[in-house]
Formats: structure tokens, C-alpha cells, sequence
């Protein structure tokens, strides 16, 4: 009886070919669009386009200005050539968005290598809010094209802090400095040797697919394994509405086995669904699937009977399908705000961070960031999977109980 | 096979069944009649097993179907809404149903073979059920009503919405169905096909049975010697005098005008040859009177009768 249930659901699926696609397409499609936006914003890959003025139009400011220009993470550069009102066209081009950000090397007497007030300073960077991440890596490009093109004036600034806060130099050793620095402009500057201040350490294994997508990877599957359980437990609303629901209780199975029938196809749907988006992660991006196979199965298995008994029990408790799918629609949403499949959790306040353990992605997404990045095995995993696999029970289990009272 | 007795049922202070009793055999068809409100569906939900009775018995070979799948399975249930499932085809509905109702795998086959000559729909059966037309989508839930091999069918309105060919052909089948000793038990509206199908009655009005037995016999005792009269006018001017004192007589003898006022209807009681004496009275108003007809009452009759509020059982 309840494989009837089950072989019921999946040529219904089958025939319908838009769920179909709802189902098992637009999941990977949406995950491959989460995962190269949020691939490229976490994973340093992110470039600017950038306009630029130099105003001041000296031989440092073109020295500047071609070393910003070759920096990997400008992209593409429009150049806005000096005149009266070209500050006003760099400002209309960051806000029409032809541009990320802009650079103005202003001509206001201030050397590149003054030590002064903001408002003085010789470089504006002009940034639209709604894109303020490129501000910070143009901001990064100015300094490291300033380091590389003028390295005097970086020694002027240096000696500057030392002879005002530091020692003061005598007359001769500034101008003994001063000859030194100039013969230095003239000729071809040297390397300087390197400053080895600090080294950037991934906590991913090298040639590992970027955190950003195994954690969107996890994320998306959550979400539409919510919906599409939700969508599949609708057929219990739809079979009361037009009677198939009384005409098939009378089986000796009962309600009991058409709940249960319906649980197992959504399980079943749920982790075909979620690997087919770790399918495309591993494929495309190269999340290591293959090397975590049984803690993810096991995972997955989790996450899709803990949605089906959810959205089961959710759908037997409403009296109709408009109720259904609308409420059920909200609180899919809520949930997977709350839970981290849309903004990643680490950059919720702390609050949000502790609601959403009292939702089901969160405790999937801890179980998949467990498996894939911190490495952990299925008895690392107990607390999401325990929260999982109780709510399936539960949610099975009161489904079961109200529809059996819906029927009376 | 089906007996029901002294049956109460209601939903919180509203009465929906007093002291329902009924039986119904083998072989026999049951035309469940009444009003809208009056009970029907609560009635059929008892007896299908979908709810208990408040009070009273129910049972079906001896045994009670409340939450009783060993009983229940022997039901056939057709609801008058069309219950498929419209992307499988009509086989696929017919197997995973019959699984559902407890048919055995080994004998899912045989079942859907035996089922769909019954209903005609052999040459449909690689056809999605949506894709049927009404009356054959009328004809397969009937067709999912019989697969597990039930001892009493229960159809809800089973020719609403049904044109006179589909109609024709569902009065076939269930005639052959009582043939093979099938116990049918049907709600309808329509009384003519209640008339001409069911050989039991059992009208139900605010809850309580008002009649129930053999159809002929439900007729006759309720009416006993009262004559079925209608009469048809010729049309005249409207002021005639003749006119005028016909209309009189035909109201004095406990007839009824209908519409305009040269129909007349109304049962009149014979046991002193009163239709004789009315049509002899007719007479001297020859040139007025177009046709007269006496019959014996008809259902539409009985029901215009025990529908009627503050009417006696």
C-alpha cells in the first residue's frame, strides 16, 4: 500500500513536468548562480571598474596612475581627462553604476607623501554605498600602487613620522636624506625588500573549492528541499478536497499508510533533489563529494526526512490548500532567512545566529559545514543529525495523528 | 448484508440522524432519497465507516465498519465528486488504487482486467484519466469502486452532471452489477432514475427515514387508494364564465393550479370513485378541458409529499 502511495507520487511527479524541473533543475541552476556570485565576492576574485582624473598631472601622478591602472583587481579603467567640472562627471559615473568606484589625484599642493588630515590627503576615492566592497579594494589597490610606484615617497612619510614624533633630525641629515632620495627619483628605484609582517593562511585545503559554495551548496538544497516537501505534502489537501482522500482511507492501511507512503517519496525526492546539487558543487566547483560520501548521505538522508515530516505535519494541520500554500510559502521563507539558506550565518548579528538553531537549515548547514570544511565524521555530527531525525519522527508522527482526526 | 438500526448521529447541537433503520440485501438496489440537508451524506459516511454512530447498529455481514478494515475493505465507495488521480493513465489509477484498497499484488492484474469491460473503458485503459471525457471519468471512478471486489457499492449521485448516453450506460452497468448479487446502495436526486433502478426505497427527511421497502410497495402504502390527476386546459380569454366555473370545480375536488393556471394537479382519493365522478363533471366542460391523466403516484409524487415540512411519515 504505501509503495502504491509512492509509485502514485512519483508518475504524478513524472507527468508534471514543470514540478519536475521546480523539483530537480532549478535548484542546481539556482546553486550555480549562488555559488559564482558568492564564489567570486568571498574567494578574492572580485574586480573593480574603476574611472580615473588625474588632475595634477606631474610625473608621479602618471607614475601613480599606471601602476593603479595595472593592478589584477581594477578591471577596467575610464580614463576622465582633465577640465573644469571632470570631478562632477567622476561623481556622475559612480552614480549612474558605469563605474564601481573612482580615483581623482587631486591637484591641491599636497605631496604623496604628506602626513595630514583626510580632507587634505592628495588621492580621493569616490564610492557609491550600495558598492561600498569596491571603496575598500580600490582603496587597498591605491596603497599597494603607491608603495610600488613611489617607493621615495613612502620613505619620505616614514622619515617624516620619525623626525617629528620620534628623533629629530639635524639640518644635515635632512638634507643628506633629501640628495639620497632624489638621486633615487631620478634613477630607476630597486625593489624594496619585501615587509614580512604577516602571511595569508586558508583554512581550505589548496585546489579545494571555495567555502562560499559547499556552504551555498548546503543552503540552497535546504531550501528547496523545504519547498518541494511542502509542494509534495500538498497532494494530502488536494486528495480531501476532491474525495480520493475519503475513497482511499477505506484501505486496510488506512491514513496511516498514505502518510507514510508520502513520506517515503518525499525523503526519496528530497535527497535525489539535494544530490543533484552537490552533484553539480562537486562537478563544477569542486567540493570533495566523493571524499565525504557517507557522512553526507547520511546527512542528507536527515535533511530530507526531517522536511518531509515537517511539511506533512504543517499540511495536516490546515484546512486547505490556499491556507496551506500560502503559510507554507511564508514560513518556508522565514526559515530559511532565519536559518541562514539566503545570507550566510556568519554574517547574522548573534541573536539571529542563536535563532537559528530552531530551524531545520540551520541544523543541515551546520551538519554540511561539519562535513566539508571542518572535516568532521557522523559521530561529530550527533547534535544536527539527532535535531533532524527527532523532528522527522515527530513531524510523521503528528501528521499522522491529525489527519487521522480530520477524518472523523 | 447491510442492516442499520435505531442510527443517531450528530454534529454538536445539531441533530443530523434520529433513530435511522434500514436493510438492505444481496442483489438488491437502494435509492437513498431527500432534500438537501436532510442526512444523506452523514448517513452513507456512516455505513462507509468514515464516522461512528452516536447510538445504534451498523453492520455489514455481522460486523461493524468503524475504523474496521476487515469490514470496510467490502465497500465500494464512488463519491459523486470525480476521485482519480488525472495524470495516470486509467490502468495505473486502477492498479495502485486496488493496491491501496488491499488487492494482493498477484491479483492487481486480473482485477483491472475483470473491471474495465464492465465499464467500457477497455480501449482507454494507456489513456491518462484526465485526459477522458466526463462520462468516462464518471465511468472509471465507478471502475475504482469495484476493483477490490466489494459486496455493497455505495455511489454518491452517480449520474449528476452525466448526459443521456453516459447515463444509459452507468444504469447498465448497475444493473448488471445487482445481477452478479452486488448490494447497491445509491443517493440521488434524480427520481427517475431512482424509479426506474432501485427496488428498495428509503426516503430520509430532517434526519428521520419518512418511508423505506420495496419501491412499488413504499408507493402504494404510503398513497393507498389516492390517484395521481393532471389536467390541462385549453387556453382561453381570461374572464370566460366557463373557464371560470371549471376552475372552481377543479379546486373543489382538491386539485391544484401549476404556473399560468391551466395545469392542474393532485392526488385524489378513489375509495368512493371520486376521479370517476371528477371526470364525469369534466365532461360538461368538454370543449374546455385538452387532456386528462389519472395515474397511480409517482416517486416525484411521494417526494413532493414527505418533503414537505410538517409533513407526517
Amino acid at each position: 500500500m504505501r509503495a502504491a502511495y509512492f509509485r502514485v507520487m512519483a508518475l504524478d511527479l513524472w507527468r508534471d513536468k514543470g514540478a519536475l524541473a521546480m523539483a530537480f533543475l532549478l535548484p542546481g541552476v539556482v546553486f550555480v548562480i549562488f555559488a559564482l556570485i558568492f564564489s567570486a565576492a568571498a574567494g578574492g576574485d572580485l574586480s573593480v571598474r574603476l574611472a580615473l582624473l588625474d588632475q595634477r598631472q606631474t610625473v608621479e601622478s602618471g607614475k601613480l596612475a599606471a601602476a593603479l591602472t595595472a593592478r589584477p583587481e581594477i578591471a577596467a579603467v575610464t580614463t576622465v581627462d582633465a577640465s573644469a567640472g571632470s570631478a562632477e562627471e567622476l561623481l556622475n559615473l559612480v552614480r549612474s553604476g558605469q563605474v564601481d568606484a573612482a580615483v581623482r589625484l587631486r591637484d591641491n599642493q599636497t605631496a604623496f607623501s604628506a602626513l595630514g588630515a583626510a580632507d587634505e590627503a592628495p588621492v580621493e576615492i569616490v564610492f557609491d554605498p550600495l558598492r561600498s566592497i569596491a571603496a575598500t579594494i580600490v582603496a587597498g589597490a591605491v596603497q599597494t600602487a603607491w608603495m610600488e610606484a613611489l617607493p621615495g615617497a613612502r620613505i619620505r612619510m616614514v622619515a617624516a613620522v620619525i623626525d617629528q614624533a620620534l628623533v629629530p633630525f639635524t639640518d644635515g641629515q635632512r638634507t643628506a636624506l633629501e640628495l639620497g632620495l632624489q638621486r633615487w627619483d631620478s634613477t630607476p628605484p630597486s625593489p624594496l625588500p619585501p615587509a614580512a609582517l604577516f602571511q595569508l593562511r586558508s583554512t581550505s585545503e589548496p585546489g579545494a573549492a571555495p567555502a562560499s559554495v559547499s556552504y551555498y551548496a548546503g543552503a540552497v538544497a535546504m531550501l528547496f528541499l523545504l519547498l518541494a516537501s511542502l509542494n509534495g505534502a500538498l497532494t494530502v489537501l488536494d486528495e480531501k478536497q476532491c474525495g480520493l482522500f475519503d475513497r482511499l482511507s477505506m484501505g486496510p492501511g488506512g491514513v496511516g499508510a498514505m502518510i507514510e507512503g508520502k513520506f517515503s517519496f518525499l525523503v526519496l525526492q528530497g535527497f535525489v533533489q539535494v544530490a543533484v546539487i552537490y552533484t553539480v558543487a562537486w562537478a563544477v566547483f569542486g567540493v570533495d563529494l566523493p571524499g565525504h560520501w557517507a557522512p553526507w548521505a547520511a546527512v542528507t538522508l536527515a535533511a530530507a526526512s526531517c522536511s518531509a515530516g515537517l511539511a506533512l505535519l504543517f499540511v495536516s494541520a490546515c484546512g486547505t490548500r490556499q491556507q496551506a500554500q500560502t503559510l507554507g510559502h511564508i514560513a518556508v521563507l522565514l526559515l530559511s532567512a532565519i536559518g541562514g539558506s539566503m545570507v550566510p550565518r556568519f554574517l547574522m548579528p548573534n541573536e539571529l545566529q542563536g535563532a537559528g538553531w530552531f530551524t531545520p537549515n540551520t541544523w543541515a548547514l551546520e551538519a554540511y559545514e561539519g562535513i566539508f570544511r571542518r572535516g568532521e565524521n557522523l559521530l561529530d555530527l550527533g547534535k544536527p543529525l539527532a535535531l533532524m531525525a527527532g523532528t522527522a519522527a515527530l513531524g510523521l508522527l503528528g501528521a499522522r495523528v491529525l489527519i487521522r482526526r480530520a477524518g472523523r | 448484508m447491510l442492516s442499520l438500526a435505531d442510527v443517531h448521529y450528530r454534529y454538536g447541537a445539531h441533530v443530523a440522524l434520529q433513530g435511522v433503520s434500514l436493510e438492505l440485501a444481496e442483489g438488491q438496489i437502494m435509492a437513498l432519497l431527500g432534500p438537501n440537508g436532510a442526512g444523506k451524506s452523514t448517513l452513507v459516511s456512516l455505513i462507509t465507516g468514515s464516522r461512528r454512530p452516536l447510538s445504534g447498529q451498523i453492520s455489514l455481514n455481522g460486523q461493524r465498519p468503524w475504523r474496521n478494515h476487515a469490514v470496510r475493505r467490502h465497500i465500494g465507495w464512488v463519491p459523486q465528486t470525480i476521485t482519480l488521480y488525472p495524470r495516470l493513465t486509467v490502468e495505473e489509477n486502477l492498479r495502485n488504487i486496488s493496491r491501496i484498497l488491499g488487492v494482493r499484488r498477484r491479483d492487481v492484474s486480473g482485477r483491472v482486467d475483470e473491471v474495465l469491460p464492465l465499464v467500457g473503458l477497455e480501449d482507454k485503459r494507456r489513456k491518462l484519466a484526465g485526459a477522458l471525457s466526463g462520462g468516462q471519468q464518471r465511468l472509471l471512478n465507478v471502475a475504482l469502486g469495484l476493483v477490490h471486489h466489494p459486496t455493497l457499492l455505495v455511489l454518491d449521485e452517480p449520474t449528476a452532471g452525466v448526459d443521456s448516453a453516459a447515463r444509459r450506460q452507468l444504469k447498465r452497468i448497475l444493473r448488471n452489477l445487482q445481477a452478479r448479487g452486488l448490494a447497491i446502495l445509491l443517493t440521488t436526486h434524480e427520481l427517475e432514475d431512482a424509479d426506474e433502478l432501485a427496488d428498495q426505497l428509503a426516503i430520509l427527511v430532517g434526519g428521520r427515514i419518512r418511508a423505506a421497502g420495496p419501491t412499488g410497495r413504499v408507493i402504494a402504502g404510503f398513497f393507498q387508494d389516492k390517484r395521481e390527476v393532471n389536467i390541462t386546459l385549453a387556453a382561453r380569454a381570461a374572464g370566460d364564465s366557463r373557464l371560470a366555473a371549471c376552475q372552481h370545480m377543479l379546486r373543489s375536488s382538491g386539485l391544484a393550479a401549476v404556473g399560468s393556471g391551466h395545469q392542474w394537479t393532485g392526488l385524489i382519493d378513489n375509495r368512493q370513485r371520486q376521479v370517476d365522478h371528477l371526470v364525469h363533471a369534466l365532461l360538461a366542460f368538454d370543449a374546455l378541458i385538452r387532456e386528462v391523466r389519472v395515474r397511480d403516484p409517482s416517486l416525484d409524487a411521494l417526494m413532493n409529499v414527505v418533503s414537505r415540512p410538517g409533513a407526517a411519515a
